[in-house]
């Protein structure tokens, strides 16, 4: 204990240090301009935000956003851009940071980046900041990071979509959480004899079920890395399989026979009420479950599959998502790229970035025993959207003090800490795709190219559209229209840029 | 009073049946909207909620009334459209003047100017340019200059004037009165069917309109109310989706509940629906009119 205490009393100093040193380079800045940020869509204003202002105070800029549509919102920042924008921050997707780099909008950041901006490039390794480049190799953007390969376990990952079921069901069918394939089929089978309808509901838009793909050693994203490079789903066996398996379950009855058309609302609907038994959920849906569980008499304790199914070997695997989901960058037009860097890198100091990520302790949030965090109500409501327009921290602190956000209601926290946080039959593909979503093969075929695979996927499913002549056509189509080029690029990509797996 | 013939009453029945129908069809949505927007978020989970609500609340409407985002956007939707409409009320009913006078100097050709800017504009990113060179962009006055001045609407009011009896302006003018007063006192109390049609036509153009605030806005506190509902909807309308890496939770965990989402479509359309009982008797009226003087 007296030894964790020095440590961190040894980490305040230094970070108190750090701070008067950049406090030092800064004063030469000058006064603080107002800055001008212009954000893509939220439903809420940023103006209003609690965690917003936090910013303004800690940094001493008077940081003004400005918001772009919902629809049209690319369309609409190139036009903003083309008549000569005033905005000194722009934040950007993947996608439009390629073609914004292309075209050179983009203001060098790499000397401000120097002079103010230690915080910063300690924050992120080099190969988010390799991909935040032009062509020249100036980087032109702030990238900011989201998960890790080095994340090691589940949360992170399988919180997002994990299968649940209900305990009425188990009880009274006297059934268990299947492990396997064949457990989970004679497990559907089960429920449809007892109670005549179809067990499994999913919404339309979900055509990979997490937890089923694992019985295929799948992982759930399109582009698989390898030590071979990137290949396609659709060139894995094993994709064939688990789409003959899905249509299998469509078939027999024991896959909801809306699926192709059941919006959230209509699957939410029968999983809280008699229409279904199995459903895929992220745990910050759960609570949203709750009120119509709740009103249809039935229990709350939803049962998660703590494991997906295994496959043949006992083993499951999970995607590690790495890579950036988002760039801050500054248009050619401003004239404050310096007090830009010094902004974000005011931001990016711990003791900062704590308080405009979660709040205060003791007012906002606490920590328990165990190091986890845990939200104070109601104060903690006020900053139900404080990570939006967060600077950058290393992820592995991030997500941790993010777990807060995870904890929101006890349902909910009981539902992410449920689907495991240490599981022992795991293993990880790491996903670093979109790492290359600003390559131009990639970025000019990315959308089409999942539309194409989504409709594919849902027809072949619904319709048992499964024969090899099915999939061999589809397969030489998708290549034809931009899957080869798109795969071509990623490899290029991949090739200069090694990873140790 | 002669007696109807099968046919008749067969038309009639058939008309007041199909009318009917056509009206529940048109009210059903709206019923289910309001029924959701005040039943408790439970039974519209659950799928209880139909055209009646289940289990009674008024907590979304406080709710929404509450949400700064929703009352900036109705302050900003009802100034716009009062302002606007009273603007271009002002400018249709002027312009349309003069244009009626068959007297008028040059008259076909403003007449041809008005009718080509009618058929071809200059299209969205000169309009774009030309608004923010003035400095309009993000200001209130970029959601009201757009629709301020529609030539159909100004050739409909001018069609009306040139109706108007030619004897009741000259009687004016024998006691005195100057073209502006003429108008004021004379043609004016003489268009109100008209000037409610367009008017109406205005103040739902205004309330409706969302596209200026896409164009022109990026302040979030200037969106106009038709824009955040827009997206609210939409918002809840987006599923995560496995494949993109964009993916931010937090988007998900804070869409809102179907109940809310409704009483701010209900709140949003109920201030304009208000307006067309008011306004209903003088579309009865300038029908009336028309038949008469045919």
């Amino acid at each position: 204990m007296q030894k964790l205490k020095r440590l961190l009393m040894l980490a305040l100093a230094l970070s108190l240090l750090v701070g008067t040193m950049s406090l030092a380079a800064a004063e030469d800045l000058g006064d603080k301009p107002q800055l001008k940020f212009l954000v893509s869509h939220r439903t809420f204003d940023p103006n209003e935000d609690l965690a917003v202002k936090y910013m303004r105070e800690l940094s001493g800029y008077d940081v003004v956003f400005e918001m772009l549509p919902q629809d049209n919102g690319d369309e609409k920042l190139m036009l903003e851009l083309s008549a000569g924008t005033d905005f000194d921050i722009i934040e950007l997707g993947t996608t439009m940071f390629g073609r914004l780099t292309d075209l050179g909008v983009l203001a060098p950041l790499d000397d401000a980046l120097a002079k103010y901006g230690a915080t910063l490039l300690a924050a992120e390794p080099k190969v988010l900041w390799d991909a935040a480049k032009n062509a020249a190799g100036e980087i032109v953007a702030l990238p900011r990071q989201v998960g890790a390969p080095d994340y090691g376990h589940a949360k992170g990952t399988r919180g997002d979509g994990a299968l649940y079921t209900k305990p009425e069901i188990l009880e009274e069918l006297k059934l268990e959480v299947p492990k396997t394939l064949d457990e989970f089929t004679a497990f559907l089978q089960a429920i449809k004899d007892a109670k005549g309808v179809a067990p499994l509901t999913l919404d339309r838009g979900t055509w990979m079920v997490w937890d089923i793909m694992t019985a295929f050693n799948l992982p759930h994203i399109t582009w698989i890395e390898d030590e071979n490079g990137m290949e396609n789903i659709l060139e894995k066996p094993a994709y064939r399989e688990y789409i003959r398996y899905m249509a299998s379950l469509y078939e027999k009855g024991l896959l909801d026979p809306d699926y192709p058309v059941n919006t959230g609302e209509n699957r939410d609907q029968k999983f809280t009420t008699d229409g279904a038994y199995v459903g895929q959920y992220a745990f910050w849906q759960i609570p949203s479950l709750i009120t119509g569980l709740t009103a249809s008499n039935l229990s709350t304790d939803l049962v998660p599959f703590r494991e997906p199914l295994a496959d043949a070997d006992g083993k499951y695997v999970l995607v590690n998502r790495y890579g950036v989901n988002k760039y801050y960058a500054v248009p050619r037009s401003s004239k404050n790229v310096d007090h830009v860097i010094n902004y974000f890198d005011i931001l990016a100091r711990p003791e900062n970035f704590m308080i405009t990520h979660i709040g205060y302790e003791g007012v906002h949030y606490t920590v328990d025993e165990n190091g986890d965090y845990w939200p104070i109500f109601p104060a903690f409501n006020d900053l139900n959207w404080a990570n939006q327009f967060s600077s950058l921290q290393p992820v592995a602190v991030e997500y941790k003090q993010w777990q807060a956000r995870a904890r929101k209601t006890p349902e909910m926290a009981v539902a992410y800490d449920a689907v495991g946080d240490t599981l022992p039959n795991a293993t990880f593909q790491i996903d670093r795709s979109s790492l290359c979503n600003s390559l131009p093969d990639v970025q000019a075929n990315v959308q089409a190219l999942n539309t194409l695979l989504y409709d594919f996927t849902l027809q072949a499913i619904v319709e048992n559209k499964t024969t090899d002549k099915d999939f061999d056509d589809f397969t030489a189509r998708y290549m034809a229209e931009g899957g080869q080029a798109t795969k071509d690029a990623m490899n290029q990509w991949v090739a200069e840029n090694s990873f140790d797996f | 009073m002669k007696r109807k013939t099968r046919g008749e009453v067969f038309f009639i029945a058939f008309s007041t049946v199909s009318m009917i129908l056509f009206a529940i069809i048109t009210l059903l949505p709206f019923m289910n909207v309001i029924a959701k927007s005040v039943s408790s978020e439970g039974a519209v989970l659950t799928g209880q909620v139909n055209f009646w609500p289940v289990g009674f609340q008024l907590g979304t409407f406080r709710y929404v009334l509450d949400t700064v985002e929703f009352t900036n956007g109705l302050k900003v939707s009802v100034i716009v459209t009062i302002v606007g409409t009273i603007g271009a009320m002002f400018l249709t009913t002027t312009v349309a003047y003069p244009l009626s006078k068959p007297t008028m100097v040059g008259r076909k050709f403003f007449l041809l100017m008005f009718v080509f800017v009618m058929l071809f504009s200059g299209g969205m990113v000169p309009n774009y340019m030309l608004y923010r060179s003035l400095g309009l962009t993000n200001t209130i006055l970029a959601l009201i200059f757009p629709g301020m001045c529609s030539v159909f609407n100004i050739l409909l009011v001018k069609t009306f004037y040139e109706d108007l009896p030619e004897s009741v302006e000259e009687s004016s003018r024998i006691d005195g009165a100057s073209n502006f007063r003429t108008l004021i006192s004379v043609v004016i109390p003489m268009s109100m069917p008209v000037i409610a049609t367009v008017g109406l036509f205005y103040a739902v153009g205004y309330w409706n309109s969302y596209f200026a605030g896409v164009l022109y806005i990026t302040r979030p506190a200037l969106k106009p109310l038709q824009q955040y509902l827009y997206e609210l909807v939409q918002a809840s309308q987006v599923s995560p989706d496995a494949n993109t890496i964009t993916t931010d939770m937090t988007q998900y965990m804070n869409t809102s509940p179907e109940s809310v989402r409704a009483a701010t479509i209900f709140l949003a359309t109920a201030p304009i629906l208000a307006v067309y009982p008011f306004l209903q008797r003088y579309f009865v009226k300038g029908i009336n009119i028309g038949s008469v003087k045919g």
